[in-house]
């Protein structure tokens, strides 16, 4: 067991180092501080640099219980809740990739089990996509946006049976709430904790 | 209206070419613009044999966009719907993928205002 703590314990600084040095939206000082119902679909919730210096910004949004885009449709839509996690996602190195006018951002998020006396290994990843679009819409899903860029308009999962939600479990691996995911208790057999990653991991891999 | 809908139709087809990279799971299968002004297009996904459907009515999504020529329209919604994970689906009682696919009754529709699977 304390091999187990040991090795937990030193992800999570890792984790909390490395989140540290994000900064991520909700240590930009763009953040728009106002409440989800009380804010416009073209408020400015959020602001991140890209790998490449691209300045890369999130709308509130709107979201119809089925379409839309930005914040308020990545929260209901795809359960990903922690802005940290979409800024871990836009700062992969390569920079995201083009594609017509969008640019796709991709990172994955890692569950790591640590049974007692064995080598840690991934039992679960998932592919987190970000997708920004950096054309300007004078208008974009009813939302009037004066001629001015619509900015991320999703992020989601994907999920192996096509699930619209991501696991709880990503934004505790890539979200700011990293340095509470170890889930570990005495007498447990084995520990579960989460990491992240700009390359997949395959189930099954070990982990050091 | 209609001639909107087939240059929608083709736009996000020749995405599903150009763009494979933003519809994760999924390869292109059909699409047809129909009388009504409606645009649908029909997918496979890799998880499922189900091959999913979508529609769209031209004229009520022109409304929501500016610009909304069919081309912008489809670039749109290309990324934001089409690539993204689809949700629920519903089996319906309709014609739109007849001609289309050799079971058109098997088409799981993407639920949105116009499938009429959510009202």
């Amino acid at each position: 067991m304390t091999n187990v703590k040991s090795r937990i314990s030193k992800t999570i600084r890792t984790a909390g180092l490395a989140a540290g040095l994000i900064g991520l939206f909700t240590g930009s000082g763009l953040v728009v501080a106002t409440s989800a119902s009380a804010a416009d679909g073209a408020t400015i919730v959020g602001t991140e640099t890209d790998a490449a210096g691209r300045t890369i910004i999130l709308r509130q949004g709107t979201y119809d219980g089925a379409t839309g885009f930005g914040w308020s449709k990545i929260q209901k839509r795809h359960a990903i809740f922690s802005k940290n996690s979409i800024g871990y996602v836009l700062k992969n190195p390569d920079g995201g990739v083009a594609e017509g006018e969008d640019r796709r951002y991709t990172a994955y998020a890692n569950e790591i089990t640590c049974p007692e006396g064995a080598d840690c290994t991934v039992t679960d990843s998932r592919e987190v996509r970000v997708i920004n679009k950096a054309a300007a819409y004078p208008e974009y899903y009813g939302v009037a946006l004066g001629g001015q860029e619509v900015g991320i308009i999703t992020a989601y999962c994907i999920n192996p049976d096509g699930a619209l939600a991501c696991p709880s479990w990503v934004d505790l691996a890539i979200g700011v709430k990293k340095p509470a995911s170890a889930r570990i208790s005495e007498g447990t057999p084995a520990s579960i904790t989460t990491s992240w990653s700009y390359e997949p991991m395959a189930i099954g891999q070990e982990v050091p | 209206m209609t001639a909107q809908a087939e240059a929608f139709v083709e736009s996000i087809r020749t995405k599903f070419r150009k763009n494979p990279g933003l519809v994760p799971q999924k390869t292109w299968v059909a699409g047809r613009a129909l009388a009504d002004g409606s645009a649908v297009i029909l997918y496979q996904v890799s998880y499922s044999t189900q091959v999913i459907g979508r529609r769209w009515m031209l004229e009520e999504l022109a409304q929501r966009f500016s610009p909304s020529d069919a081309r912008s329209l489809a670039s749109a919604v290309f990324a934001n719907e089409v690539g993204e994970p689809d949700g629920p689906t519903a089996s319906l009682a309709v014609n739109w993928a007849d001609g289309l696919v050799d079971d058109p009754s098997a088409v799981g529709w993407v639920v949105n205002r116009w499938t009429g699977a959510n009202g």
